[in-house]
């Protein structure tokens, strides 16, 4: 099988300042919450190793920075996404309304060869929360609107779908870069070995 | 220690020293003491003041540098404006994003602060960024900033700290300031040269790993103040920044690249794994060493030099982004090429032959002498089985 050769799947979470992103990926590779979160400046990564259809896959998961002016600085990182994951607060519509804007600099600047049938995730954050401003309704509407795109409501903070969300992302990731690699469409960026870097502990993280 | 508690301030000095004084810094707190007794109104001339804070040790604790931290950043403390209150400056613009990072400051703070204490600095912070922004409406806020400003805060309080970082806003951080952050990551590219020019192997290396400068970026927009643990550690870099000229982080960086080599050559080749490598600082990094090899660097390298260098570099990864743009575009264009010929392969590949004149005249004549063989054949050797 073509798709054996590379174990190392790509995912992105972009999203406005302050709507969790450190967070939901902290809870998903450590199963730990901590509100004394730093904003994040520039990108981090983490990795994690998971299964997906009985395949042990090592996903590596970019936290980006929510403030605009960081945007430019994502080409490098973008580029070779197996999968996006576009983050908003469930309390703040206004991270809502820019998940128009975040999906289409994701397009622009990673330009994934098949743009129309590129795997996003949308997660809508924080619903641990009382004071939520946005209806399930209105981010499924949207995400239906984007091409069925599939649609978690979480919480980093009680741990809510967080696991769920990241096996679809997981699984998303996968069928992304089966098909990119039968394509071979980046070859130069097909071997990572870097899953060995840290023995004895396959799941790791900076932050 | 009188001539240093006369000096006015704020709030309650906050530390987080807790390891006990070295016989080294002992020394040198005392020559600084005794300089700072000597002079008038506490001013120490320029040149022995910058020479203080880049030698080891620095200004060695933070009662020192709150008297001394105003002069290095030549912030005069008789005329400090009264600051505004949160209320005037909730509207600007960029009040949210402000909030928001200061809010998730926390670990800036020392632990077991009291809750009101800790709120009231918050607030004193988001006035203090609000306020250089509002002043400068070209500078932009940017994520970084804030760790920057409560340094300065914790150190010598509110008034104080807004002087120092109108001040850095408008020299060292103008740049990270601007519009877009395209200044700055080309400044982060000052990194190549130095570390080619040290030690070509690690360059070439890292350069391979296409890592890029990702790493060093919150390093460079806070001072290290957002990526280093010690809180003594940061302050001592900021000694050494306040009494440095512009970029000096940059040299920073090389000198912990290069302090690093071994352990980065044992890392796996690729972006991910140098990138996760480098964005950790480790907690043991011998800071005295490295800002003596800094500023051994700063001498011995020009700015003008790098500066041509890293125009080189920038033309080169530019012409490497065109071959491999074009490269990937001409695999997409085989791509859909050989997958359309895949497509009608039966009858796009043959019609165009059997519109060919001559190779209709062919195909006729070869469908007659068939047909007259067939018509021959049959009436041979069928007909008289069939009748």
């Amino acid at each position: 099988m073509a798709t054996r050769k590379k174990s190392l799947l790509k995912v992105i979470i972009l999203g406005d300042s302050s709507v969790g992103k450190t967070s939901l990926m902290n809870q998903y590779v450590n199963k730990r919450f901590s509100n004394q979160y730093k904003a994040t400046i520039g990108a981090d990564f983490c990795t994690k190793e998971v299964v997906v259809n009985d395949r042990v896959v090592t996903m590596q998961i970019w936290d980006t920075a929510g403030q605009e002016r960081f945007q430019s600085l994502g080409v490098a990182f973008y580029r070779g996404a197996d999968c996006c994951v576009l983050v908003y607060d469930v309390t703040a519509p206004n991270s809502f309304k820019n998940l128009d804007s975040w999906r289409d600099e994701f397009l622009i600047q990673a330009s994934p060869r098949d743009p129309e049938h590129f795997p996003f995730v949308v997660l809508g954050n924080k619903v641990d929360l009382d004071n939520r401003q946005v209806s399930t309704r209105r981010a499924q509407q949207w995400c239906q609107s984007k091409n069925d795109i599939p649609y978690y409501e979480t919480s980093a903070k009680e741990g809510i779908n967080v696991e769920m969300a990241f096996q679809t992302i997981a699984k998303n990731a996968l069928e992304q870069e089966a098909e990119a690699e039968v394509i071979n469409d980046f070859p130069d960026q097909i071997i990572l070995n870097s899953q060995n870097n840290r023995p004895g502990n396959p799941d790791n993280c900076q932050c | 220690m009188n001539h240093v508690d006369e000096i006015k301030i704020d709030q309650p000095a906050l530390s987080f020293e807790k390891s006990p004084e070295s016989d080294e810094e002992h020394r040198k707190r005392l020559e600084i003491e005794e300089l700072i007794a000597q002079s008038e109104h506490h001013n120490i001339p320029l040149n022995t003041l910058q020479k203080l804070a880049l030698t080891p040790y620095g200004l060695v604790n933070d009662n020192l540098r709150r008297i001394l931290w105003p002069q290095l950043a030549g912030v005069d403390v008789n005329t400090l404006e009264r600051a505004p209150t949160l209320g005037e400056l909730q509207n600007h613009p960029e009040y949210n994003q402000v909030v928001l990072d200061v809010n998730r400051s926390l670990k800036r703070f020392p632990p077991g602060i009291p809750y009101e204490q800790r709120i009231a600095l918050q607030d004193q912070l988001t006035v203090l960024i609000l306020r250089v922004i509002k002043k400068y409406p070209n500078l932009r806020y940017y994520q970084g900033y804030h760790d920057v400003a409560v340094t300065f805060l914790l150190v010598a309080g509110e008034e104080v700290a807004y002087a120092i970082m109108e001040q850095l806003s408008t020299t060292h951080f103008s740049e990270c300031m601007q519009e877009t952050m395209e200044a700055t990551q080309r400044r982060l590219m000052f990194i190549w040269p130095v570390v080619n020019f040290e030690n070509p192997e690690l360059y070439q290396f890292l350069q391979r790993s296409t890592v890029g400068t990702l790493f060093a970026l919150p390093w460079y927009l806070t001072w290290f103040g957002h990526s280093l643990n010690s809180y003594k550690a940061v302050v001592r870099l900021y000694d050494y920044f306040l009494a440095s000229k512009m970029y000096t982080p940059i040299f920073v960086t090389a000198a912990i690249l290069l302090h690093r080599s071994s352990e980065i050559f044992k890392e796996d080749c690729d972006m991910a794994s140098v990138h996760c490598l480098l964005s950790r600082l480790p907690e043991d990094l011998p800071f005295e060493d490295l800002l003596q090899t800094s500023s051994m660097l700063y001498d011995k390298y020009s700015l003008t030099v790098i500066e041509k260098e890293v125009e080189v570099l920038i033309l080169k990864e530019k012409e490497q982004r065109i071959a491999e743009e074009k490269m990937l575009l001409e695999r997409r264009k085989k791509l859909t090429r050989s997958a359309s010929t895949n497509r009608s392969y039966s009858i796009g590949h043959w019609l165009p032959n059997l519109l060919k004149s001559r190779s209709l005249l062919v195909t006729t004549a070869v469908s007659i002498v068939v047909g007259v063989c067939a018509y021959y054949y049959k009436n041979q050797y069928l007909a008289p089985g069939i009748s």
